[in-house]
């Protein structure tokens, strides 16, 4: 008999049993958190499994967004622009994309917009002015048009872009129209700074 | 040798059929629980040993964290801000009480935003504290330190409230804390400012903000309270 008692025995040769056995789960648990890891940085964090599909196209061509088709008219800008009937002024420049929306099967509008600059800067639409085209919903098959604004800083330049889609909130996995604006030059940004007569948006009675 | 009921191995080990039995009848599931809390205190204690001897538990001292004199700028990871002044303001439409005859404090900042995408007012106001001043209402709370966030952010280019700021376009911005009026008048405050990072969500890898610690990246001990609240 061991000298430590019948059950304290079985309990040390129950332990003894035991004991690799947890330390092998404890090494598989660490061995699979770590292959997780790798697999993890050699896939990138997120993959872009769940991207939204990005359609492409030129200003004045029509885009499919899925529930949207879309076209981009053209751009101006101005350091002071009108909102609920006052002036409203910036730090850098305002710069009004006009476009065009067309429900395709559906009533529905424009939920979201971000234009991203040659430097890589993405700024969304800016909440400062009134902005009525993301407010403004048609029937299926009319055309809806009117001017997104955002506020831009003063060495925007640069291939731009702008980037529409239907849901307001969550693009992933949904399509969003990316529309090449005309290439900006410093001249055309400075031509906007000195324009201080307010613009108004198009097809606004702001 | 007692087995205490343990299948012999020659019969558990070999047939599938007869451990997925076991499986089904609960005894490993059982084996399982029985061994997580010792499993659990191995990790734990493992973690505890390491943490022990690299400072983790150490709380970080008042003065190692960076003084910023007013006026000056300095990075706040997706920002750069200079804190210009602190300020009783008076009631404003944009602002919205929630007790009638509160006060209102506000941090006055220069701000840019150096990060690379649009900045919104939830973001920005999460990096601001005012300490040394009582009686904020904190309406919204620091989830990490209990401390009392900003009530509204006001542009002071057109004293509307704030919803977003423009990569590149430097503003004056007003951070604002709702103060109840039965608590003192503050003279003087501790303004701090958390340093965000950008980090990448590993499932959906979308980015958003993260602050590396539950302490300020820099502060302003000891600012004037400026009462504006007569203009």
């Amino acid at each position: 008999m061991s000298p430590l008692g019948p059950g304290l025995a079985d309990r040390a040769r129950e332990t003894a049993v035991r004991l690799p056995r947890l330390l092998t789960a404890g090494v598989l648990v660490v061995l699979t958190v770590l292959a997780g890891s790798w697999l993890d940085r050699v896939n990138g964090p997120g993959n872009g499994d769940d991207r939204p599909f990005v359609v492409t196209g030129r200003t004045g061509e029509t885009v499919d967004a899925r529930k949207l088709d879309v076209a981009v008219l053209g751009m101006r800008g101005g350091a002071v622009i009108t909102s609920y009937h006052k002036p409203v002024d910036t730090a850098g420049v305002w710069l009004l994309v006009r476009i065009r929306v067309t429900p395709r099967s559906e009533s529905g509008g424009l939920g979201w917009a971000r234009l991203t600059d040659g430097r890589g800067r993405r700024f969304n639409l800016t909440g400062r002015v009134d902005q009525p085209m993301t407010v403004t919903t048609s029937q299926p098959g009319l055309p809806i048009e009117g001017e997104l604004v955002f506020e831009v800083p003063r060495d925007v330049m640069g291939p731009i872009s702008v980037q529409l889609a239907f849901p307001p909130i969550d693009q992933r996995m949904d399509a969003v129209a990316e529309v090449e604006l005309p290439e900006l030059t410093a001249a055309t940004v400075a031509g906007w700074v000195a324009t201080t007569a307010p613009l108004t948006l198009a097809g606004t009675p702001s | 040798m007692s087995t205490r009921g343990r299948t012999p191995p020659s019969r558990a080990g070999s047939d599938p059929v007869a451990r997925l039995g076991k499986i089904v009848a609960g005894r490993t599931l059982t084996r399982l629980f029985r061994t997580a809390p010792a499993v659990s205190g191995l990790v734990v204690g493992f973690g505890v040993l390491v943490c022990l001897p690299t400072g983790g538990f150490d709380k970080v001292r008042d003065d190692e964290i960076p003084v910023v004199a007013l006026g000056d700028p300095f990075d706040a990871g997706f920002m750069t801000v200079s804190v210009t002044a602190v300020r009783l303001l008076p009631d404003a439409d944009v602002l919205f009480h929630t007790h009638p005859g509160d006060r209102w404090i506000a941090v006055v900042a220069e701000i840019e935003v150096t990060d690379d995408r649009t900045l919104n007012e939830l973001s920005l106001k999460s990096a601001f504290r005012l300490t040394g001043v009582q009686g904020l209402r904190g309406n919204v709370k620091d989830s990490l330190t209990g401390e009392a966030l900003p009530d509204a952010a006001v542009l002071a280019r057109d004293s509307q409230n704030l919803i977003s700021l423009q990569p590149g376009v430097p503003e004056r911005v007003g951070i604002v804390w709702e103060q109840d009026p039965a608590a003192p008048l503050p003279r003087t405050a501790q303004v701090e400012v958390y340093h965000f990072t950008e980090g990448v969500n590993t499932i959906g890898g979308d980015s958003h903000y993260w602050r590396p610690g539950a302490d300020p990246g820099a502060k302003l001990p000891d600012v004037p309270v400026q009462d504006r609240r007569k203009g």
